[in-house]
């Protein structure tokens, strides 16, 4: 963007620092490891398929006492 | 409006591709520094609150729709870190960090304007200073600006123009002899 304003036009030519590499390499091991799709935990996955099938086979009890 | 770059790096994000991060961080992170920096005044605050912004992409940046402004979305969460860490603890002013941004010069001319123009920066309340280095954001339109202020477009103008003579009015009176220290709210 080009400013018509001399003020702003000083401004947008103000220099920008460069990030210190070692933090930058960092920060993108950092952001890199929270990117990667996490995969579910073992025991999560038993606790769900556990809890799951325990309410369907209580519920299919509960209907077959019923007849 | 977001650029090509911009969008290419938000779709290789909601891929949770590595390139994505890299392609925002080389695009912003260096003009993002150079806002922190400006509105906090000390550098390693600046780098500090950087890593916040970079890692709040990576968490987010997968969630993000794939036209969102990603420029804006980065300044909306730099300045809100910002005013996080500025309540946290009120900020002292490293007038060496500042008068750093300056260099290296183009030429002697050059130097003393832009360090200037860093110095009676430094010295503005943080609202005349962030819609300054927001509007002088390369890219960032006045409507994303207006939105991450929380004001509509006439309100914008008017903290401009109040801003901008401010700016013009601490440019003139500023003293030869740098700052002293200063303790910033």
């Amino acid at each position: 963007m080009t400013h018509d304003d001399p003020v702003l036009a000083r401004l947008a030519a103000l220099p920008n620092p460069t990030p210190d590499p070692a933090r930058s390499e960092q920060v993108r091991q950092a952001a890199l490891a929270r990117l990667r799709p996490r995969r579910l935990h073992p025991a999560w996955v038993l606790l769900v398929a556990s809890s799951t099938f325990g309410y369907l086979g209580g519920a299919f009890y509960f209907a077959v006492r019923l007849f | 409006m977001s650029s090509a770059a911009d969008l290419e790096a938000l779709a290789l994000l909601r891929r949770r591709e590595p390139r994505g991060f890299d392609l925002a961080y080389a695009a912003h992170a260096g003009p993002l520094l150079g806002f922190l920096t400006r509105l906090s005044g000390r550098r390693d605050v600046a780098e500090d609150l950087l890593q916040h912004v970079f890692l709040r992409l990576a968490e987010r940046g997968p969630e993000l729709a794939r036209d969102s402004d990603l420029r804006a979305w980065l300044y909306a969460v730099a300045r809100n870190a910002y005013l996080s860490h500025a309540r946290r603890a009120p900020l002292e002013l490293d007038d060496a960090a500042l008068e750093a941004l300056s260099s290296p010069p183009p030429d002697v001319e050059a130097r003393l304007l832009l360090g200037d123009v860093e110095r009676a920066l430094g010295a503005l309340r943080f609202e005349d200073r962030e819609v300054l280095l927001l509007v002088a954001v390369d890219g960032l339109e006045r409507d994303a600006i207006a939105r991450l202020l929380g004001v509509d477009s006439a309100a914008l103008r008017q903290r401009l123009s109040r801003a901008r003579s401010r700016l013009l009015a601490e440019l003139s009176r500023l003293p030869v002899a740098p700052f002293a220290r200063r303790t910033r709210p």
